[in-house]
């Protein structure tokens, strides 16, 4: 699993300290999170987006696709 | 019920009931003693040592974790999964023991094997949500 989440909260100017409080997370989890090595629940997903003004398809991609979506 | 389990404590709160019940045994055991020093119960050494260990885990936490959550769905879901790994591993070696004390291998009492069971029960336990901390998922 790859995310942008770090990508996002850059841009935002955002710490793993800020986002982490927004979705109501320890700062750890932030950090597994961006690292790809933690899976969140929908809801998580969801929250981190919200927090990131963006999507749950924009932040998390899985290695065998080549873009959002499915059809 | 899910939102009661969520709720999001200030750490005012959170920590303040450890601090105010230690304080209250601590109070309670101290009194005891004064009101009756004569006494040889154990009541005021209870009260003290459970006031004691109320106080310095609420405070220990509250400077430890401050304003962030103690616990997320992450923490939870490795909390959950490590004590599974470690009642399946006890259970193994609870089996084992079995076998051995069948076999007369190694001659054991009950108290032997209560011992070494909850050893490896909370050793284990520790270790794998250690391991599990570190990988950061259960997957």
């Amino acid at each position: 699993m790859q995310t942008k989440i770090k990508e996002y909260r850059t841009t935002l100017g955002l710490t793993q300290e800020e986002l982490a409080a927004r979705v109501k997370v320890r700062r750890e989890t932030i950090v597994f999170l961006e690292k790809g090595k933690y899976n969140p629940s929908l809801r998580l997903a969801h929250a981190v987006a919200q927090a990131l003004g963006t999507t749950v398809d924009a932040l998390f991609s899985f290695g065998d696709e080549e873009g959002g979506g499915g059809g | 019920m899910l939102e009661l389990y969520n709720m999001q404590f200030t750490p005012w709160h959170r920590y303040l009931y450890r601090v105010t019940v230690g304080s209250i045994l601590i109070v309670s055991g101290i009194a005891e003693l004064l009101l009756d020093p004569s006494s040889s119960s154990i009541i005021p050494t209870i009260l003290l040592a459970a006031g004691l260990a109320f106080l310095v885990t609420g405070m220990t936490r509250w400077r430890k974790f401050g304003n962030t959550p103690e616990q997320d769905e992450r923490t939870r879901r490795i909390g959950a999964w490590g004590l599974s790994y470690s009642w399946l591993l006890s259970l193994f070696f609870m089996a084992g023991l079995f076998w051995v004390d069948y076999f007369r291998v190694v001659p054991l009492t009950a108290g032997t094997a209560l011992g070494m069971s909850v050893i490896v029960m909370t050793l284990s336990a520790v270790a794998f949500q250690l391991y599990l901390a570190r990988a950061g998922d259960v997957a």
